[in-house]
């Protein structure tokens, strides 16, 4: 008589079960090996982690820039027209005195 | 699982100092908690190399973790969570390299006349890790951790990070898939 589909699959995990495989071999100097790679992951990966590093602080430094962009737009007073502007009068200014003077 | 010694230094005061640098530290904690991950692992590799390799990720990933343990739970359930999730990365990562695999020679295990000269044990963990291999990565790490491993459906939710009605759910489709495959191996035994 054929076997109940479950009872099967249960007999097959019951015979499975003790059948792990041996880890004693790979046990053996585990930790020394380990530690191993860890340190070359860490040697190799100085470099990356600075570069992840620096992608996660983008945002934290965007930040910043538009908090000192707001900051200083908010808090410093208008220094009125540029030195550029001032220049530009004062040439204009002496272009006229010198029209009026009837120089040039 | 053995607990350290009474003389020996506590999982915290051993991550404390891997923390700030100590690599011997570090290497004592893989000694006191490699079996427990080795005995996991052991049960998603095919060979001795895969399982050094696996359990090598495993430690590289506890050590790169480290950091966020917050000792709510102790130190052997943290690294077991992150023994299963490697192992189902790399269920994951095998089932897309190497698809599925005919099973054919370890089927007489469970036919009507079993051969004589096998082991039976070997035999039917041979012809389970076949049918395991043609399971869902999910659904082959749930039935693994429950029928081989007897770890509780609470457990398996805790390790995996999935909801217990996710993991019963899975459990329930992986025997379905189970008994399919081995009717199918039995047919095609018979044909």
């Amino acid at each position: 008589m054929r076997e109940n589909g479950d009872k099967r699959l249960d007999r097959l995990f019951a015979a499975a079960r003790g059948e792990a495989m041996d880890t004693s071999r790979v046990e053996e100097g585990f930790e020394a090996r380990a530690a191993a790679r860890v340190r070359e992951a860490r040697r190799r990966g100085e470099g990356a982690l600075f570069g992840v590093w620096a992608w996660r602080l983008v945002p934290l430094f965007a930040g910043l820039v538009i908090t000192v962009g707001v900051w200083t737009a908010a808090t410093v007073p208008d220094p009125g027209p540029g030195t550029g502007a001032e220049i530009a009068a004062a040439w204009e200014a002496a272009e006229l005195a010198n029209s009026l003077g009837g120089g040039g | 699982m053995a607990g350290p010694e009474p003389s020996s230094p506590s999982d915290e005061r051993l991550i404390a100092a891997v923390l700030e640098g100590d690599d011997g530290a570090f290497a004592v904690l893989v000694g006191r908690h490699k079996r427990q991950v080795l005995r996991i692992a052991a049960r998603f590799s095919r060979t001795p190399e895969e399982l050094e390799e696996l359990g090598q990720e495993i430690f590289l990933k506890a050590y790169t973790d480290l950091g966020q343990y917050r000792g709510e739970a102790p130190l052997a359930h943290w690294l077991s969570r992150i023994a299963v999730r490697s192992c189902y990365d790399v269920l994951r990562k095998r089932r897309r390299e190497i698809g599925t695999q005919p099973l054919d020679d370890a089927a007489p295990y469970l036919a009507d006349d079993p051969a004589e000269d096998r082991d039976p044990a070997e035999a039917a963990r041979e012809l389970l890790d076949r049918a395991l291999s043609r399971l869902r990565p999910a659904e082959r790490l749930v039935i693994t951790l429950l029928e081989l491993e007897e770890r509780t459906v609470r457990e398996v939710a805790a390790m995996t990070g999935w909801s217990e009605v996710n993991v019963k759910v899975r459990v329930f489709r992986a025997r379905r898939a189970l008994k399919r495959i081995l009717e199918e191996t039995d047919e095609g035994k018979r044909g």
